[in-house]
C-alpha cells in the first residue's frame, strides 16, 4: 500500500503537467509579452499607452522648468515629485547652483509647450520630442523666449510617469 | 471489503481529481488571457512598424527641407519626391519656392536631429522633426547663418508611402 496506486500516478503526473502550462502561461502574461523598442519598431506599446506617457512627459517639462525667485525651495520640492530621485538631486543642484542670479534678477521662466511627439517607447519608458518655448523674465530687462527641443524622457515607477532625464537637441 | 474500499478512491485521489479540475479551469483561462495579448501584441508590433516608416519618410522629407539651393533644382526634386498635394505643388518647378529661392539667393544645409510622432492614424500622421543646419541668402551676404529648426509635418499614406502634406516651421 506504500507504492501510490496507478490512479493517484495518473492523477499527479495530470497535476504537474496542468501546473507547468499555468506557470508558462503566468510567464508569458508577465514578462513573455513585453516588447523592447527596436529600430524597425520604435514604438512598441498600444497608442493609448504612447499618449498618455507622452502627455505626462509634456505636462511634467512644463512644471519642472517653469519656476522663479520668489519661494524657489518649494517650487523644486513640487518639482522633485515629477522626477526619478537621480534626476531630481542633479536637477536641484543645477538649479540652486543659479539661484543667486535668479534672486539677485528677480527671475522667473516659463516653460510652454508647442508640441510633443514619441520617438522610443516600451512599456515602462518613453522618449519624447518636445517643443518648447521658455520665456525668461528679469527685473529690468524684459522677457526673452528661447526656442528649445528637447528630449524628454520618462519611466513608469509604481503606475506614475518620472521624468528621468532632460536633455536639449 | 477491504478489497474494496482500496479500489475506490480515496480522500488523496479525491483532493488531486479536485487540484486538477481547478487547474484545467485556470489554464483554460490563462490561454484566452495569453491569445488576448497575443493578439494585443501583433496589433502594437504592426503599429510599431508603422510608427517606424512615418518617422523614415518625415525624417527624410524634413531632410530634403533643409537640403535646397536655388542652383540645384534636383535639391527641390528631392522635396517634391517626399510630397504630395499642396507641398508637392509649392516646391514644383513652377512653384512658390522655387521662385522665393532664386530671388533670395537661398542655400540651406543641414540634418535632422530628431523626430517625434505627435499624431499617427491609418492614414495620416503629424511628425515633429528637429533639424541643426544653415541658410545663406542675398540678405546674409551669401554668408551661411546657423539655422536649428523646429518643424511640423503632416503626412499622409498614399499607395502604400508616407508622403508629407504640409510643413510648418515652429520658430
Amino acid at each position: 500500500m506504500a507504492a501510490p496506486s496507478r490512479r493517484r500516478t495518473v492523477l499527479l503526473a495530470l497535476v504537474a503537467v496542468l501546473a507547468a502550462l499555468l506557470a508558462g502561461e503566468v510567464w508569458l502574461l508577465r514578462d513573455g509579452g513585453a516588447a523592447r523598442p527596436t529600430a524597425d519598431r520604435p514604438v512598441a506599446t498600444a497608442p493609448v499607452e504612447t499618449a498618455a506617457a507622452v502627455r505626462s512627459a509634456a505636462t511634467s517639462t512644463h512644471a519642472i522648468l517653469s519656476y522663479g525667485f520668489s519661494d524657489l525651495e518649494a517650487q523644486l520640492d513640487d518639482a522633485a515629485r515629477r522626477m526619478t530621485p537621480g534626476f531630481a538631486a542633479g536637477f536641484r543642484s543645477r538649479v540652486e547652483a543659479g539661484e543667486e542670479d535668479l534672486l539677485a534678477g528677480r527671475a522667473t521662466q516659463e516653460a510652454r509647450i508647442v508640441d510633443a511627439g514619441v520617438v522610443r517607447a516600451s512599456a515602462d519608458e518613453v522618449t519624447a520630442l518636445v517643443f518648447v518655448d521658455r520665456l525668461v523674465a528679469e527685473a529690468g530687462s524684459g522677457t526673452t523666449t528661447r526656442s528649445e527641443r528637447l528630449l524628454v524622457t520618462v519611466v513608469r515607477r509604481d503606475g506614475v510617469w518620472l521624468v528621468s532625464d532632460i536633455r536639449t537637441r | 471489503m477491504a478489497t474494496n474500499r482500496r479500489r475506490g478512491p480515496d480522500a488523496v485521489d479525491t483532493a488531486l481529481v479536485l487540484v486538477a479540475v481547478v487547474l484545467v479551469a485556470a489554464v483554460g483561462l490563462g490561454a484566452v488571457l495569453v491569445l488576448g495579448e497575443r493578439g494585443r501584441a501583433e496589433a502594437v508590433a504592426g503599429t510599431g512598424e508603422r510608427y517606424a516608416a512615418v518617422m523614415a519618410a518625415a525624417t527624410d522629407e524634413a531632410e530634403a527641407l533643409v537640403n535646397v539651393a536655388h542652383d540645384d533644382p534636383a535639391s527641390v526634386g528631392r522635396v517634391v519626391d517626399g510630397a504630395t498635394g499642396e507641398l508637392a505643388g509649392r516646391y514644383a518647378d513652377s512653384g512658390e519656392v522655387m521662385r522665393s529661392l532664386t530671388r533670395q539667393r537661398a542655400v540651406a544645409t543641414g540634418e535632422v536631429v530628431g523626430v517625434g510622432v505627435a499624431a499617427l492614424g491609418p492614414t495620416t500622421a503629424t511628425v515633429l522633426a528637429a533639424t541643426d543646419g544653415t541658410l545663406a541668402t542675398r540678405a546674409t551676404g551669401g554668408r551661411p547663418r546657423e539655422r536649428d529648426a523646429r518643424l511640423r509635418l503632416e503626412l499622409v499614406l498614399e499607395d502604400g508611402r508616407w508622403l508629407a502634406t504640409s510643413v510648418e516651421v515652429l520658430d
